[in-house]
């Protein structure tokens, strides 16, 4: 199986850890970009020409937030097919429909579970049929 | 029979005077054209103070506020009643004492038998105590959508922000339990579980400072801000003389206040100063007295407070006030110091603005009603 890259958009730097440390269990190899604002994340994605293959994002950020930073992404057109996941502690029920409508793939709620975290990653890497809602 | 024995020794026109004179709830006066006060009624005289003779021959403008007679309200409705007929209006008028009473007048133009306006009668009604009810109601109505508002940010901030350091504790407990044998890395997730729970007991302290924020009238005296800032300072002794941090105040002014949320106001604004600085702080404190603008009579404290720290992007100032809305995550902090700073403002019925540049620093600007 061939190297799947990743980019985690996240400004905890705890959260960002336990990501990787999630991603490292999961069975693929894997190259993880990471971003602390969605700012950053932006001049990383460019015009998409180096697309990720996830991008997950968090919502509650300082200065650009995750909605506005996925309302940008899903601007970009060379990102069109790059699923966006949102990583949140947020189980809020207008996050989760915002988002949806905005176009992100998932909303995943940070789970304090790090083989539950692995699992999940597993299920979005095969392309398994997943609900919108994961926890 | 008797009774009625008694009434019909006066004439018609007489009856008709007395009719008016003895009404009691209604102030109802004859105006000649030029609004000159012809005559006097109990209620009149019961409503606006003035007995018949210190009035008579007077101009109906007396009962009107100086604002209104500045801007010719009483010509305008006298004219009004002579194009239309009639005029109606609602508003503040003048006692003799000087008290005003919220009236409901009625100008009704008088004509001779060519059709001309010979004069105008006016009947005036109470209805201060309607009124103020109502005022009473729309701040009642307003006070509960604010709660409502402050009910939903509390839900959002425990369904989120007060969940991040319990889920972090547990999934350090978790990445611990499988590294009990590393003693080096079993250090690192127990030093990351208590730096969260650390968090934790800083959140819930900040959040219940914001939601314990009270605007009872009866707190309110009044505040020196020297005094106030002076304390502040105090307060922060150590941190100063760790950052050479220099607080500089100029003649700050005494104000109506809540003393508890003005030293809560200060401290957050001058250690954001102090945090938020990669040099020496420098913190500058002043005070002068403004007018406030559009036809607001009012005067105005503004108070600026500023600081030569880090700042940020002009753009994000909208973010600033918000509770748990943070512009960086490379310093501690819970994101609740400038929503709490607002909601004092607010309590306060002033305004408080941001103007920051990036790397040049950042100048709080408050206005606060001044009562004298």
């Amino acid at each position: 199986m061939s190297n799947f890259s990743c980019l985690v958009i996240d400004d905890d730097a705890d959260d960002r850890e336990i990501f990787e440390i999630a991603l490292g269990d999961a069975g693929h190899p894997c190259n993880l970009q990471q971003a602390d604002n969605g700012i950053k994340a932006l001049k990383m994605l460019g015009a998409g020409d180096n697309a990720p293959d996830f991008i997950f994002l968090d919502l509650n950020m300082p200065l650009l937030s995750g909605k506005e930073c996925l309302q940008e992404i899903r601007k970009i057109p060379a990102l069109e097919k790059v699923p966006v996941v949102i990583y949140s502690t947020s189980s809020y029920s207008r996050d989760i429909e915002e988002t949806r409508e905005m176009g992100a793939s998932h909303f995943m709620i940070k789970t304090p579970n790090i083989k539950r975290l692995t699992e999940i990653l597993n299920d979005i890497f095969a392309g398994r049929q997943l609900p919108y809602e994961l926890s | 029979m008797h009774e009625n024995n008694k009434f019909s020794i006066f004439s018609n026109e007489q009856r008709y005077q007395k009719m008016i004179e003895e009404v009691e709830d209604y102030a109802i006066i004859l105006l000649n054209r030029e609004g000159v006060i012809q005559n006097w009624n109990k209620g009149a005289e019961k409503i606006k103070g003035y007995n018949e003779k210190e009035i008579v021959g007077k101009s109906f403008s007396v009962f009107y506020l100086p604002d209104d007679r500045e801007s010719g309200l009483p010509n305008k409705l006298i004219q009004l009643a002579e194009d239309k007929g009639r005029a109606t209006h609602e508003g503040w008028r003048l006692r003799k004492d000087g008290t005003t009473f919220w009236g409901y007048v009625v100008i009704t133009a008088l004509h001779d038998e060519h059709d001309d306006v010979i004069g105008f009668t006016k009947v005036t009604r109470d209805l201060t105590e309607r009124k103020i009810a109502e005022e009473q109601q729309a701040r009642d109505a307003k006070s509960i959508a604010i709660q409502n508002k402050q009910l939903e940010e509390f839900a959002y901030i425990t369904s989120h922000d007060l969940q991040e350091p319990i889920r972090k504790i547990q999934t350090f407990a978790g990445l611990l339990e499988s590294q009990l044998d590393n003693r080096e890395m079993a250090m690192k997730y127990l030093t990351k579980i208590n730096s969260s729970a650390q968090r934790m007991v800083l959140l819930i302290k900040d959040v219940l400072d914001f939601s314990r924020l009270s605007q009872s009238q009866e707190q309110f005296t009044d505040v020196d801000l020297n005094v106030v800032v002076q304390h502040v300072v105090d307060d922060f002794e150590l941190l100063i003389a760790e950052s050479g941090a220099v607080i500089q105040i100029n003649g700050l002014p005494i104000i109506r206040a809540i003393p508890i949320q003005m030293q809560q106001l200060f401290t957050n604004l001058i250690s954001n100063g102090i945090k938020f600085n990669t040099g020496k702080p420098l913190v500058t404190i002043s005070a002068e007295t403004v007018k406030g603008g559009n036809g607001d009579m009012l005067h105005y404290h503004e108070i600026k407070v500023m600081d030569n720290g880090i700042g940020f992007e002009q753009q994000y100032a909208e973010h600033a006030f918000q509770p748990f809305k943070r512009l960086t995550n490379e310093y501690t902090g819970t994101g609740i110091g400038l929503a709490l700073c607002k909601r004092i403002i607010d309590n306060h019925r002033g305004v408080i603005d941001v103007e920051s540049e990036l790397g040049k620093g950042t100048t709080f600007t408050l206005l606060l009603p001044a009562t004298h």
